[in-house]
């Protein structure tokens, strides 16, 4: 990332935005935040003016609201003068020429969890060397993850297109699709929702856009792994999937590879729209880097995602496991207004060290026949504190509305902390709402059970914590279901005396 | 060339007062081949061999050796101790739900193998030797798929114990009570089982409170723990004699 | 929300010198109003009009039971009980301040018979402490018929027992009832709580286990209907090792009622060994009703057996079909289910008085 010489800018006084627009886009703002930094992201998008309007509006508002402030997650006072709104995306040249380049800490974590080869070199951003392409001679494994990235990336959106289905950055649907973007866009989230969710609106960087026709099942599941830009959306992600009526999606993000970045702040919104029938599966599967042993340098994860069952039989679930950032705080909820719609929830969220936690869900209960279902498993170790807020809130037009809310803590160590903070409001006499949550701890006489059998102290933990999430893993898709039971294990290590 | 050769131990128990001493000077040999009988009043040490000797935690050894093939054991890591060849059947097996018994086993298998240098075992062929031995040991091999002696009664725990020690196969079993609690099927099942066992290369250390067990799993030779220390060895023949005159008669 | 305010400025009694910030309890207790964990305490409950009324004048409670040997009835006390919390419960500790004085309960051996409290109004706030190895069985009923308000601490001296029934039945505008419980180590407490909502009825129950091996037991039974409320919050504070609770509170809301509850455990780094079991069930019933439940746990320490539930939930189909298919009519029926629901959780002393008021009938009927 460039850094020009931010002083020379300050001097420029308060003609620096304005100077700024004409300079080249290989730049990066300084920063700093202000209505022409609102103006210049959407200029060097080339945004159209409703959108420009959109998000101008959404700045005034965040201007009014204030950060809030949780009991059980501390940390230094966020400035938000201090970030830089935006990041222009790397060039071809920027990055490692082979895997000999990349940080060798990481390729040992790429390692463990089990990524294939060329793999790993995607997701170092190893880039090739454009004269050795095609060259037997200065062939290196990057050469080949180019060309099987694109190839693997080329077939699959031939699949796509055949089927009609639309999956692509944001920032080209609102070009080629913007009477679809129009009228979705933040109609899950409104601007005014809460604080992130207002300044994602402004300044959100890049997203995926996903669009599935009436009747249609997506014929594959899209992974933002595939969209090698992916990478450099930064942190105001912006994600918009739409389901028309009878359609089924299932969509990936993230992956168990520790992502490390530059920004620290992460604040993304993702909105889900199913249609009349339509199903919208959402698995997450996040490693953000969670700081040093002290916590520091870690990245902060505040999210707003929310899903919207529109017509009646609509189906969404969040699947998520989440064992990086120094604070993660999200709260995937669905709003149940179409009748006999149905909102899943299954999470596991693992804190270490000195992470903290403060995540769950929301189910709103508006349509009859409504039904939710949570499954959260917090696990704490170390130094960490891990917090799970959940609300089912049933309206008084939901007619015999169901709720299962299942919370289980396993604490490892005394030092950590687990908390659960369930809301239940019911409005409507026919409903039926269970709530169950347990705690417990991985036992020294389970473990020692395990190692008298001969099984090494961390092979035990992670096969008793497996055990524990087996409920949330069952719902992923396979391959991530492998990757996150790898990555409870990294993530753990060290954990158990 | 001794099996087991536990030469003065003296080691403590784990409290919240602080540190009890429990053994003070127990020596024992078991040479290959062997079953030797540890009885005792309640109090008098036997489970804390079997904890000490196999490396559970909230135990604390004094002084004196141990050794399993020569090999010092009390340096050594619980799991390390296992990959040796100890074995220790639980007295109160514990239940850890979610881990399915065949995983368990399995992730035990590989390990024992690993640390032997040999191949793990074919998945397929291994799920049907453990069906087997589950069915030889009157248990259902439906409990496979449930978590570790998740919904098990106090007998069908047992049986999974000498299910995983013939599975296992170890070089010393140490089989802590594996008689109590036990109806007289339940216990022919399991000395059966442990008889089974048994070879000209292996070693076994049986603790118990009672005699009956000695009915159907005949001992070389029987000792008698009595506040920490083997006060009398004998054959067969001591235990009933115990039986007859009650731990009195000695202590 | 605006700001919580004192009604009045208060001054310090002598007496609460020995508190920790003493010196400037007023700013201290303002604090402690306004912080995000207590409104989060009154998020469905307006606070106004409770704390408004702390400064209310206050009368004693009728009390019988208290001229028994080992049993000595004061009206002042030298220092400040351990189970004062200024931050938990600004509001209680107020009203310490706005009372010309207080009542002391001391009881240093064993009753044969009951002590009775009746409110009949605003009552005096009560510190009872319970010595050694000592049992007491404390019988209490809420009788007033305009606002009221009760403050009571209650400290248990290692193995003490105290069995404790209190009913809140009473139809008034508005009623407060604020009650710590302190248990030293080995020291038993068991809460039979039977209420009814009322115009705005308010029941803070917060328990403290101070002492290895403690155990506590609250049971309760509720019912609001009428456009009635009722806001329970309970705090169970493990701070030992080894201490056991248990809570199982059942609630019926009905046409138009509004109940709330939350049901806090809070276990403490260090509580090695704690058992703790809650239980919330909730039966909705004919239109309109609210209820809002939310039970929560904190928990700094590993080596805990914690779990808590809670329902909301209509009367079980299967059941009625049971009853009806054997004659008996559909009202009836729900009748006999809700009202068993209810019975699980109606016992002591005072089960009588409050079988009638919540079930409608009295033990020998049934």
């Amino acid at each position: 990332m460039s850094n020009s010489s931010v002083d020379d800018l300050v001097e420029a006084g308060s003609e620096y935005h304005a100077g700024f627009v004409t300079d080249v886009e290989s730049e990066t703002l300084p920063p700093g935040l202000d209505e022409s930094v609102v103006r210049y992201i959407s200029a060097q998008k080339k945004e159209p003016d409703w959108l420009t309007e959109w998000r101008l509006k959404a700045f005034a508002q965040w201007q009014e609201m204030r950060e809030p402030k949780w009991a059980h997650v501390h940390y230094p006072p966020i400035n938000f003068q201090d970030i830089s709104y935006y990041s222009a995306p790397k060039s071809q040249t920027d990055g490692p020429r082979s895997l000999d380049e990349v940080d060798p800490e990481l390729l040992r974590t790429y390692e463990k969890l089990g990524i294939p080869l060329h793999e790993q070199a995607a997701l170092a951003g190893v880039v090739p060397d454009p004269a050795a392409i095609g060259s037997p001679a200065g062939a290196n494994v990057a050469v080949d993850v180019v060309f099987d990235s694109v190839s693997i990336a080329t077939t699959f959106k031939e699949t796509l297109a055949e089927a009609g289905v639309i999956f692509c950055p944001i920032s080209e649907a609102v070009h080629s699709h913007p009477e679809l973007v129009q009228k979705y866009l933040g109609s899950v989230i409104p601007q005014r929702d809460n604080y992130y969710a207002a300044l994602n609106s402004a300044v959100f960087s890049d997203g995926s856009f996903v669009y599935i026709p009436k009747g249609v099942r997506c014929p594959m599941e899209l992974s933002t792994y595939f969209r090698i830009n992916e990478r450099n959306t930064g942190q105001f992600e912006r994600t918009l999937i739409i389901a028309d009526e009878g359609s089924h999606v299932s969509y990936l993000e993230g992956c168990t590879a520790p992502m490390r970045d530059e920004n620290q702040l992460h604040a993304a919104v993702v909105e889900l729209v199913a249609m009349g029938d339509a199903q919208i599966k959402y698995s997450t599967v996040q490693n953000w880097y969670p700081g040093d042993e002290n916590g520091k340098g870690g990245i902060y994860n505040f999210v707003t995602k929310r899903g919207l069952c529109a017509g009646p039989r609509a189906k969404i679930s969040w699947t998520q496991v989440e064992t990086g950032s120094a604070i993660t705080w999200k709260y995937p909820s669905v709003v149940l207004r179409g009748d006999d719609s149905v909102g899943e929830f299954y999470s596991v969220a693992l804190t270490n060290n000195r992470q903290q936690a403060d995540t769950g869900t929301k189910m709103i209960h508006m349509g009859k026949n409504t039904k939710s279902t949570i499954v959260s498993k917090g696990i704490s170790a170390g130094g960490s504190e891990n917090c799970y807020r959940g609300l089912v809130r049933i309206s008084p037009t939901a007619h015999n509305a169901r709720n299962f809310t299942q919370c289980d803590s396993l604490l490892i160590g005394d030092r950590c902390g687990a908390h659960t903070f369930p809301y239940i409001e019911n409005k409507n006499n026919s409903a039926t709402i269970e709530h169950e949550a347990s705690t417990s701890k991985v036992s020294d006489d389970q473990l020692f059970a395990c190692q008298q059998r001969g099984i090494e102290t961390e092979q035990a933990v992670s096969m008793i914590v497996n055990g524990f999430c087996k409920e949330v893993f069952r719902e992923l898709p396979m391959e991530f279901a492998v990757e996150a039971g790898k990555l409870l294990e990294v993530s753990l290590e060290g954990a158990v005396g | 060339m001794s099996l087991l050769n536990v030469s003065d131990l003296h080691a403590s128990v784990v409290t919240d007062d602080g540190a009890q001493p429990i053994l003070k000077g127990l020596t024992l040999e078991v040479k290959p081949g062997e079953v030797h009988a540890i009885m005792g009043p309640n109090g008098s040490g036997k489970s804390t061999l079997a904890n000490v000797l196999s490396g559970r935690p909230g135990y604390t050894v004094n002084s004196g050796t141990a050794t399993l093939d020569g090999q010092g054991l009390l340096e050594l890591e619980p799991f390390e101790r296992a990959q040796l060849g100890l074995f220790l059947a639980f007295q109160y097996p514990v239940e850890i739900p979610g881990v399915s018994n065949m995983e368990f086993l399995k992730a035990s298998i590989d390990s024992l193998a690993r640390a032997r240098g040999e191949e793990q075992p074919n998945t397929a062929t291994f799920m049907k030797q453990v069906r087997e031995l589950a069915g030889s040991l009157d248990l259902d091999p439906a409990f496979l798929k449930r978590g570790v002696n998740e919904g098990f009664s106090g007998g069908e725990k047992k049986r999974n114990e000498i299910m995983q020690l013939l599975l296992l196969q170890p070089k010393l079993a140490l089989l802590d009570e594996t008689d109590s609690g036990l109806d007289i099927d339940a216990l022919k099942v399991v000395a059966e089982g442990v008889n089974r066992y048994r070879s000209a290369e292996n070693g076994v250390v049986l603790i118990t409170h009672y005699q009956r067990l000695l009915d159907y799993i005949v001992p070389d030779f029987v000792h008698v723990l009595s506040h920490g220390k083997i006060i009398e060895s004998g054959d067969k023949t001591l235990a009933l004699e115990l039986e007859a005159k009650g731990y009195a008669w000695l202590t | 929300m605006a700001d919580l305010t004192l009604p009045t400025t208060l001054a310090t009694p002598d007496w609460l010198a020995g508190l920790p910030d003493a010196g400037s309890l007023p700013e201290v207790l303002e604090q402690a109003l306004n912080s995000p964990a207590h409104r989060e305490r009154w998020k469905y409950t307006k606070p106004g009009p409770f704390i408004a009324a702390t400064q209310h004048p206050m009368i004693d409670p009728d009390i019988s039971g208290e001229s028994q040997n080992g049993v000595a009835l004061n009206q002042s006390i030298d220092a400040p009980l351990a189970g004062f919390d200024l931050d938990q419960a600004p509001e209680a500790i107020a009203r310490l301040c706005y009372a010309d004085h207080v009542m002391t309960l001391d009881v240093s051996a064993s009753t044969n018979e009951p002590i009775v409290l009746s409110h009949t109004g605003n009552t005096r706030p009560l510190l009872v402490r319970v010595a050694a190895g000592v049992s007491l069985t404390l019988l209490e009923t809420a009788d007033a018929s305009d606002d009221a308000q009760q403050s009571i601490w209650i400290d248990l001296a290692p193995n003490a027992r105290v069995q404790h029934s209190r009913n809140a039945l009473n139809d008034a505008p508005s009623h407060w009832q604020y009650l710590n419980v302190r248990l030293q180590a080995g020291a038993q407490y068991q809460l039979n709580n039977h209420v009814a909502g009322c115009g705005s009825r308010r029941q803070d129950v917060h328990i403290i286990m101070d002492g290895q091996g403690a155990e506590a037991t609250l049971v309760s039974a509720g019912k609001v209907d009428g456009n009635m409320a009722l806001d329970q919050q309970v705090t169970l504070e493990h701070r030992q090792p080894r201490g056991q609770s248990k809570q199982t509170i059942h609630n019926i809301v009905a046409n138009g009622g509004k109940c709330t509850f939350n049901g806090r455990i809070h276990i403490h780094e260090g509580a090695a060994g704690t058992d703790a079991q809650l239980s919330n069930k909730n039966l909705g019933m004919g239109e309109h009703a609210t209820i809002n439940t939310k039970p929560e746990l904190e928990i700094y320490t590993d080596d805990v057996s914690c779990s808590h539930g809670a329902t909301v939930g209509t009367i079980s189909q299967d059941a009625l079909f049971y009853l009806t298919s054997r004659g008996i009519d559909r009202t009836a029926a729900e009748a006999l289910l809700s009202q068993g629901f209810l019975r699980q959780c109606i016992n002591g002393p005072l089960a009588d008085q409050a079988l009638t008021a919540l079930v409608g009938r009295a033990r020998e009927e049934s």
